[in-house]
């Protein structure tokens, strides 16, 4: 015989679970998302203008992204971030169990089911909370109408409430829809129950038609599926359970306590129920965690967002803690390095794959400009920096981060004009406007711009004579400036990574003129190979080989002739000593793409 | 004539009606009590109306034009265009701006934050009333309760209309990339914008070269990229989707030209180059490595084109076709390498043309550009043939990022070339004459050296332009955060009778191959 609970204890113990979940659902969040919720923040601009305002009526299903942004600006602080996710996932979680006990369903646990559900949603970084807010949009339907019980009441406010939320939610108001029906078929009961169950079905398909053929300029598909996210680069079949969940759980329940002849369905409070629900929520958390988390993505956009904030040595603190290569870890990882003066001392210490991880490819997508871009911009090559910004910015729409760096492009470039054009962009969001105003003192003053050390530093790397680019440039930013450190590292970065030791050696010799005071560890070791190869001294004048470096060297020699031939044993015999020396990375890495 | 009271007179007609009417209304039980007090309603209207009057008449005179912006000050505008709004760019508490028209007030509207915003009702009337003359506008501002008056800016109103839509494209000035893009109409009369395609209905691909027959917004083509790829064509209510690309051709048509008969339509067709500049003022190359002028029949579907047209050493490119179809304008250079870029030149080459044989005639050059050290870009013929209207840059075709790129106009008669006074020190591109040759509408990146505006001037007599003025919008602030470029500006004399769900319904379709057909 099991034992049940108080109603007192039932309460307290309710309580007590809520006051578990969503803690533990806000530190999941701020813990393991807070980068991908400061990426979201990243590629969206929240404005407070009347245009921006308008273009989210212009479809139906928009402005559940208008809310949605509008909370996602806030999630540039990571404590609010973790918040909002958690607020919205504990309104759904209200709304289910108001809706669930209003159709006489009283079980805690099924209340909890579509929290774990948009945790795993959100723990996507594609994923859209506006998705989330439709969701709640729907339910809030879903709950007024039970709550109308008089007939002509729910079909009027009902029917002008659903009008509104198609406007709002799109696809969501067919979700609502289909509550309703069943609302109407197993909670109202009426004798005229299939009657008006049919007439909301046809109003569900018609109306959408109508919008199509009438009142939206939208495509066919849209017209009943907008914005549910089955389609395009954001696919979430995961967001199908969502949607199937309520429908699906209010049906069997409701036909089970039709059978059973029952007013109300209750999951009676007692060990056996406390062990099933902490389970399908551990069983929940654990498949968030382990399926629909990823941590690799997490690090990926740690990273991005330190070098945001030019927080070098956490970029290279993460990229030590990131599983396997990515070529955006590389890459990030290498103007790392070089930003903190260990680039020529360290590069072979991180895994690299050749030129592809010194810079990103042009490839027309929303990615690669997004994070492409940020080479350019530290590279002082300012045409490029300013067109992967407004690639970026044209292919992800606006957003912060790129209209940040356009501003300071267009300084650096003289333009004000248009810096001024992003600046009165960024002047209407909540937190970019004092950034706006700091930088429109620039445009109405352009003399102070020589007292801002960035922006002066890098006009000195103008270019004066045109060149056409191609691929980074390198070559032709060290014609232009001589003086140009980043791009003579990452040229000879270019040279040892392609194993082309020649232009390598040929171009040691600027050294000198840009007064490195020693011979980085990298060059050293490409220097005593160079001069093994081509038979003669290399070292610049003023300059010499470290003791240490030749006696590695001459280990490295000993170990590699010891494995004869056979140059399989000797890359793995000689990785643990060797495997983050310049050496080892001519003798045996693949040769990647030049 | 109509004549509008000052707002002082107004007021106190309309404070005085209500005062009689508040002194009539005595024969209440309260009788004493509502009479005093609608003295004492008056009493304080009054007190509050001295202080606030806008009398502006002993404003001091400051001896400066006011900046306004747009700049709409002294220039020449259509019979038919919408409200100029400007804003007053100089701080003040309150500002006002009276339109006058003969020597009398026409209205004034007053700002307290220097938008000057037209009503509709009004500059109707002023257009209606002072078509074909002068207009004038005072501005006055308002410090510390001091008023102030500027110069008095004085507008033309032309008896020359101007088509009455204006189609363009609504696109990021990108590189390579793009978003949401679109083609609009927009009535020039009213701020009215509205779609004839969006991207957003076909898959967010690219679409491009609308193109009209002679200002008739009845025959249109424009092209489709990606999943939908074609030339739709448009005309007397049917679209016809075509695939222009064949085996003997460089590639799709682009760059359309009706002929006026509207049986034919002249593309280029090109190999295209995009390469990138390091140096501040530019920042993309576009150029041709091959390119050839063809001709589209509607009537056989066929493609053909002529040597002289499609020579394996000249690239030719922008047809344009003269007012009474006997010639086709294009441009020709010399092919070098891409390499040589800096060194592609065109000029300006005409072909005659038989339009009742479908026969192209002998070549003559027009003007020599190359010889000069430019490069010709854009002929578009005046609608009278007296006049050639074409962009001149220092090299290549793609002006549009060429900030030294300016119109001229070449007399087709005298052979002289001028360049009018609308030029600016930044882009001046793709241009469009309307229907009765009196108005050029033309691109311009003058605002900010990247956004591409529509501007636009009138041509008088004796082909001298007026100061140009860009398409008025309701915010006239507008400019400032839309970071879109109007690209393509052309002028139709109606609006176009299609739409996105129109044109969306024909996406799926099967296109038309067309046929090459090497001579005529």
């Amino acid at each position: 015989m099991q034992r049940f609970f108080s109603e007192k204890i039932v309460f307290r113990l309710r309580w007590i679970i809520l006051c578990i979940l969503f803690p533990a659902f806000y530190i999941y969040f701020f813990s393991f998302n807070k980068f991908h919720l400061f990426y979201l923040e990243q590629i969206q601009l929240f404005r407070f203008s009347s245009d921006y305002f308008q273009a989210f009526h212009e479809k139906p299903g928009e402005f559940i992204f208008y809310l949605g942004e509008f909370l996602t600006q806030f999630f540039v602080n990571p404590y609010l971030g973790a918040g909002i996710v958690t607020l919205v996932a504990a309104i759904t979680c209200f709304l289910s169990h108001l809706i669930f006990k209003k159709l006489g369903i009283n079980a805690f646990v099924l209340c909890l089911v579509p929290v774990l559900i948009i945790e795993a949603l959100q723990s996507n970084h594609l994923y859209k909370i506006g998705l989330t807010i439709g969701i709640i949009l729907a339910l809030s339907f879903a709950w007024l109408y039970l709550r109308l019980t008089g007939n002509l009441k729910r079909y009027i406010i009902g029917g002008v409430a659903w009008f509104l939320l198609y406007h709002l939610s799109g696809s969501f108001a067919l979700f609502a829809s289909l509550l309703a029906v069943l609302f109407e078929m197993l909670y109202f009961n009426s004798k005229t129950k299939w009657i008006k169950s049919l007439a909301i079905i046809l109003v569900s398909i018609g109306f959408p038609y109508l919008a199509w053929k009438f009142f939206y300029l939208i495509t066919f598909r849209d017209a009943w599926f907008y914005p549910f996210p089955f389609w395009g680069v954001s696919r979430m079949p995961l967001f199908a359970a969502l949607l199937v969940y309520f429908p699906v759980i209010i049906s069997i329940l409701s036909v089970y306590k039709q059978i059973r002849k029952k007013e109300v369905w209750v999951v009676p409070w007692n060990y056996t129920s406390i062990l099933i629900g902490s389970l399908v929520v551990i069983v929940g958390f654990l498949f968030v965690k382990t399926k629909a988390y990823d941590p690799k993505i997490e690090i990926f956009l740690g990273m991005d967002h330190y070098v945001q904030t030019e927080d070098w040595n956490k970029v290279i603190g993460l990229s030590k803690t990131y599983p396997g290569t990515n070529q955006l870890v590389i890459y990030y990882t290498n103007l790392a390095l070089y930003k903190t003066g260990q680039f020529s001392d360290r590069m072979f210490d991180f895994p690299q794959n050749g030129i592809n991880g010194l810079r990103l490819k042009w490839v027309r997508d929303e990615v690669t400009p997004f994070f492409g871009g940020e080479i350019f911009y530290h590279l002082n090559y300012i045409n490029e920096a300013y067109r992967w910004a407004f690639e970026s910015m044209v292919a992800k729409g606006l957003n912060p981060r790129s209209l940040k760096r356009l501003v300071l492009t267009s300084l650096i470039n003289r333009h004000y004009e248009i810096a001024a054009r992003y600046l009165n962009v960024l002047d209407e969001t909540m937190f970019y406007k004092d950034w706006a105003t700091q930088y429109k003192t620039y445009v109405s003053d352009t003399a102070q711009i020589s007292q801002n050390k960035e922006l002066a530093g890098k006009r000195h790397f103008l270019a004066k004579h045109d060149f056409i680019s191609y691929d980074l440039g390198l070559n032709e930013l060290l014609q232009e400036h001589p003086d140009n450190k980043m791009a003579f590292e990452y040229q000879m970065a270019v040279f040892l990574l392609n194993k082309d030791i020649a232009n390598f050696a040929a171009n040691i010799y600027r050294l000198k003129e840009l007064g490195y005071r020693e011979i980085p560890v990298n060059y050293e070791e490409a220097l005593l190979f160079c001069m093994t190869y081509f038979k003669k001294d290399l070292v610049p004048d003023g300059y010499s080989i470290r003791p240490a470096t030749i006696q590695r060297k001459n280990d490295y020699i000993a170990q590699i002739s010891r494995c004869g031939g056979d140059r399989e044993r000797a890359a793995r015999e000689l990785y643990n000593q060797f495997g983050k020396t310049c050496w080892y990375y001519l003798h045996f890495a693949e040769q990647t793409n030049k | 004539m109509l004549y509008f009271k000052s707002h002082k007179t107004l007021r106190t007609q309309c404070l005085s009606q209500s005062a009689a009417k508040l002194s009539r209304f005595n024969f209440t039980v309260n009788n004493l009590v509502f009479q005093g007090s609608a003295y004492f309603i008056i009493l304080i209207f009054s007190v509050f109306f001295v202080s606030c009057s806008d009398d502006i008449s002993k404003s001091k005179r400051i001896g400066q034009n006011a900046v306004i912006y747009p700049d709409y000050a002294g220039i020449t505008i259509p019979c038919n265009i919408a409200q100029l709004n400007f804003v007053v760019k100089e701080p003040a508490d309150k500002y006002i701006a009276v339109y006058k028209s003969n020597g009398h007030e026409m209205f004034r509207v007053s700002s307290g934050d220097g938008i000057i915003s037209v009503p509709s009702g009004k500059w109707d009337d002023l257009l209606k009333e002072a078509k074909g003359q002068d207009f004038t506008i005072d501005i006055c501002i308002n410090k510390a309760g001091s008023w102030f008056k500027y110069n008095t800016i004085t507008n033309e109103i032309s008896t020359d209309s101007i088509d009455n839509y204006l189609v363009y494209r609504l696109i990021a000035p990108g590189f390579e990339t793009w978003n949401k893009m679109g083609i609009y109409q927009r009535n020039l009369g009213t701020f009215d914008e509205t779609p004839i395609m969006e991207n957003t209905m076909s898959g967010g691909n690219c679409m491009n070269c609308h193109s009209f027959c002679m200002n008739n917004s009845n025959t249109m083509l424009f092209h489709m990229r990606a999943e939908n790829a074609g030339t739709y064509i448009y005309k007397d209510g049917v679209i016809e989707k075509l695939d222009t690309k064949t085996d003997s051709t460089l590639g799709p048509g682009v760059y359309p030209s009706w002929h006026p008969g509207g049986k034919f339509v002249a593309f280029s067709t090109n190999r295209i180059v995009q390469t990138f500049h390091a140096i501040p003022d530019k920042k993309i190359e576009v150029l041709d490595t091959l390119s050839d002028v063809i001709v589209y029949n509607l009537q056989t579907h066929g493609i053909s084109t002529v040597p002289a047209i499609a020579s394996k050493n000249r690239l030719e490119t922008f047809p344009s076709w003269s007012p009474d179809g006997k010639s086709l304008y294009f441009c020709s250079a010399k092919a070098v390498s891409p390499k040589e870029y800096k060194n592609i030149r065109y000029d300006l080459l005409r072909i005659s043309f038989d339009p009742e044989k479908n026969s192209f005639g002998s070549v003559d050059t027009v003007y020599k550009a190359a010889e000069l050290g430019k490069s010709i870009s854009f002929p578009r013929i005046s609608p009278d043939g007296k006049y050639a209207m074409f962009c001149l840059s220092d090299y290549g075709n793609f002006s549009i990022w060429h900030p030294e790129s300016d119109l001229y106009l070449f007399n087709l008669g005298t052979k002289e070339i001028s360049k009018p006074e609308i030029n600016s020190e930044r882009t001046e591109s793709y241009h469009t004459w309307s229907s009765n040759g009196r108005w050029l509408v033309f691109s311009s990146r003058r605002l900010d050296g990247l956004y591409t505006r529509p501007y636009f001037s009138h041509m008088d007599n004796n082909g001298i332009f007026s100061k140009p003025f860009i398409l008025p919008q309701k915010d006239p602030l507008f400019y400032d955060r839309f970071l879109k470029s109007y690209n393509i500006p052309e002028l139709v004399k109606s609006k176009v009778n299609l739409d996105p769900r129109i044109i969306s319904r024909e996406l799926d379709k099967k296109p038309i191959k067309v046929k090459f057909i090497s001579k005529f």
